[in-house]
């Protein structure tokens, strides 16, 4: 949560920032325009890095590949009993999109404004997740220990191609080869495959799987916030 | 150039729109909990390894409700109810025991542990019982009870008092007999010599104004003899033979008496002087298990049996003499009161279990329950009876109660015999497989599935034992149909398009869903607080149903 966080109020920073620059910078100059530019991209998909060529101020192609490993955890209550949630989260993307100006010729910060479309491969976009009854399973006068009860496996798996559509916010014409530009969107990975097993006394939790793909369904977005510091090359 | 083409107006509207568009992904994406309505199931198949009891009244009529039933022994505290509690519960007789999922048997230790029965005006029951790695007995034994004051098609009793004088001895020859009785024409005839004092098992002479002798003799040549006999098995573990050592023994009895005597209220164990007591033999006895008829002469063997420790010890060998009713007795004496068995014992230190794979493709995945009878080869004695064995194709069961000679088995459906044999070495442990031939007519394959909804989700059912009867039949026809795992049972013993009573008993509750009718081959139903609660007692059923789902 608080890299989240951290992640968000960096985004507005240089939102803001972006903004500001617009005010001061309102004129076009094609002369600092540059072609080619290597950006560095931080994003909730991920850090990854990207070639983009702009043939034409409005338009440019763009590739490149992001990647994001997240592991962690937490406690959580079942039964009311704590339960450990382990879970490892791996995306990886090579990507290729089309950036559109198509306010240029305003004054407004609305001319900065970039549209995205394009597609992502994912060679990697799955999340995995151990979850572990820290309580006792009483059964009569029974007890079981949580190690005996065994753990839940839970595994969600998205497809590989994914369109992307978005907007942000690019100085075309930067004054310095380095710059600040922000974006937004989303990638549509569709609907993903869930699998749910358990160990030990959990092995009956296969029959949760149906309602854990259902569930997953609903999460078929891959939504991206992304800042990207690029290098005019 | 085409953006030439959009006014102020339009961008602006291009950008709300976009926007809309990308906020509407986000607020949307994900806004189902992935745990929604995911609810952890716990295996309710906590126990694997259960043994079944059936306490019936030897008369037919019902057992009270105040059945005390205790575990003792080497592994008494591995032994729980069914239902997971250290509490044993008999709902109508039916006892069902399962071991703790960490205390399970392994290759190398066979849990061993004994039950005693309790119930007021009955016999005292000390039944021994073992469960063995891969042994998930299916196997339901029967244990007939006997009041101790009423006689019964097996039991013949007598119940005397005597007065005494000073010092609490009797004044003259104090003799009295069990009659003899059309179920049971052997006698038991004890005298008390005049002049014979009484103490209890911590030596205590006991004085009063009158002794009460109390007789119960057992027809030893009635096939029932083997859930009567104690610990409801002609085959004992715990017995010290003639040699002083101690090991497992098979009993062929010939008589089978338990005595009793009070002075003042207090059990009676020892007397100043050794009483006589003559059992008369049961005239079908034959020795060794084979067609010998016993006569006069023939050495038996006399045991006695402690019920609070479960032990048999040798007293004596007596050669049977014709008494003076004409017929052929055990005559001996003793100092101590208990019960007394006359016959043959046989060792059985040396022996290894036979177990038997039942083969029967037919099956399928179904279960049937069938009777297990083992007699001697002539078939006129019955050996060993298990009323309900769960057989799936393929099951092992292992014929732990032989004798260590050559024996025959007949295996029934109901009343109708369906494979039959001989073990020619029952001690040798030679596995033998026994097929149980197709069905004369085609049975029904029928599936039985409860599904149960709880508020908290669905639950898995936790295994039972169901019983059916054909519906108007008495209670008394209520037989094992299978055990329920998974809440799903699968039988060849109902018919479609009939209609039966079921009986299911969980902890200290009986569940009877009278006059159900099997509609199909695929009788799947879900109940639930909110759901289907059945139509015949829905309250009651909601009250149990509320009751289980507190315990997930």
């Amino acid at each position: 949560m608080k890299r989240t966080t951290t992640i968000l109020s960096l985004c507005l920073f240089l939102a803001f920032f972006t903004q500001v620059n617009a005010q001061i910078n309102p004129k076009t100059d094609s002369t600092n325009r540059r072609k080619v530019t290597l950006s560095m991209t931080i994003a909730t998909q991920g850090a990854g890095l990207d070639l983009k060529y702009a043939p034409t101020p409005e338009f440019a192609i763009r590739g490149g590949a992001s990647i994001l490993p997240i592991s962690g955890g937490g406690v959580y209550k079942v039964r009311s009993e704590p339960t450990d949630v382990d879970f490892d989260v791996n995306f990886a993307n090579a990507h290729l999109m089309f950036d559109w100006h198509p306010f240029l010729q305003e004054t407004s910060l609305s001319r900065k404004v970039v549209v995205t479309a394009g597609a992502g491969y994912f060679w990697e976009a799955k999340g995995d997740v151990v979850v572990s009854y820290r309580g006792t399973y009483k059964y009569g006068d029974i007890l079981i220990p949580s190690s005996d009860l065994g753990q839940l496996y839970g595994n969600v798996e998205w497809n590989k191609v994914a369109p992307y559509l978005g907007f942000g916010f690019e100085n075309v014409f930067p004054s310095k080869r380095f710059n600040v530009g922000f974006a937004v969107g989303t990638y549509y990975l569709g609907a993903p495959d869930a699998t749910l097993t358990g160990t030990n006394y959990l092995i009956q939790n296969t029959s949760n799987q149906q309602q854990l793909q259902k569930n997953m369904s609903y999460y078929r977005f891959m939504p991206v916030i992304q800042v990207n510091l690029n290098f005019g090359l | 150039m085409v953006f030439n083409l959009l006014n102020k107006k339009y961008m602006k509207n291009f950008t709300k729109l976009l926007s809309f568009l990308l906020v509407t992904a986000f607020v949307f994406n994900g806004c189902r909990n992935p745990a929604y309505e995911v609810n952890v199931l716990f295996d309710a198949q906590v126990i694997t390894y259960k043994a079944g009891l059936q306490l019936t009244d030897a008369n037919g009529g019902t057992l009270p409700g105040n059945i005390d039933v205790t575990v003792t022994g080497t592994d008494a505290g591995s032994i729980y109810d069914f239902s997971g509690t250290k509490k044993i519960y008999a709902p109508n007789g039916v006892i069902t025991l399962g071991v703790h999922p960490k205390e399970i048997p392994t290759a190398s230790k066979t849990l061993s542990f004994n039950v005693i029965v309790k119930i007021p005006g009955y016999e005292e029951k000390n039944i021994p019982m073992t469960i063995a790695v891969n042994q998930f007995s299916q196997e339901i034994k029967g244990i007939t009870m006997v009041k101790t004051a009423v006689p019964t098609p097996y039991t013949s009793v007598v119940v005397k008092d005597f007065p005494l004088g000073t010092g609490g001895a009797t004044t003259t020859i104090s003799s009295f007999s069990t009659p003899s009785t059309a179920g049971v024409p052997q006698t038991t005839s004890i005298a008390i010599p005049a002049g014979t004092t009484f103490r209890d098992a911590n030596g205590t002479l006991l004085t009063g104004g009158a002794l009460t002798a109390q007789a119960i003799n057992f027809d030893a040549g009635d096939p029932e003899l083997v859930s009567l006999f104690p610990g409801g098995d002609l085959s004992a573990p715990n017995v010290i033979g003639k040699d002083g050592t101690v090991g497992e023994a098979f009993f062929s009895p010939a008589g089978f008496t338990d005595i009793t005597m009070y002075v003042g209220g207090v059990e009676v164990k020892k007397f100043s002087t050794p009483i006589n007591v003559s059992i008369q033999v049961d005239p079908t006895f034959k020795l060794d298990g084979s067609t010998t008829p016993v006569k006069a002469g023939d050495v038996l063997s006399v045991y006695s049996y402690q019920v609070s420790t479960g032990q048999f010890k040798y007293e004596t060998e007596v050669a049977a003499i014709v008494d003076g009713g004409g017929k052929l007795a055990i005559p001996f004496t003793t100092d101590h009161l208990t019960k007394f068995i006359v016959g043959q014992v046989f060792s059985k230190k040396a022996c290894k279990i036979v177990q038997v794979t039942f083969i029967a493709p037919w099956l399928g995945a179904n279960s049937t329950v069938v009777s297990i009878e083992i007699l001697t080869l002539d078939g006129t004695k019955r050996l060993d009876y298990t009323k309900s064995q769960v057989l799936f194709d393929g099951t092992k069961v292992d014929f732990k109660n032989l004798p260590p000679f050559a024996v025959s088995y007949i295996v029934r459906q109901g009343t109708t015999a369906i494979a039959a044999g001989n073990i020619t070495n029952p001690c040798d442990g030679t596995a033998l497989s026994v097929t149980l031939p197709n069905p004369a007519t085609p049975v029904d394959l029928v599936t039985l599935l409860l599904n149960v909804k709880c508020p908290q989700g669905q639950i898995t059912v936790p295994r039972f034992d169901l019983y059916y009867k054909a519906v108007g039949t008495p209670d008394s026809q209520y037989t094992l149909l299978g055990t329920v795992i998974n809440g799903s049972i699968k039988t060849t013993l109902l018919k479609v398009g009939t209609s039966y009573d079921f009986r299911a008993y969980w902890g200290n509750t009986i569940k009877t869903v009278g006059n159900r009718p099997i509609t199909t081959a695929d009788m799947s139903t879900t109940v639930g607080e909110n759901d289907f609660l059945g139509t015949k007692s829905p309250q009651y059923n909601k009250s149990l149903l509320i009751e289980a789902c507190k315990g997930i």
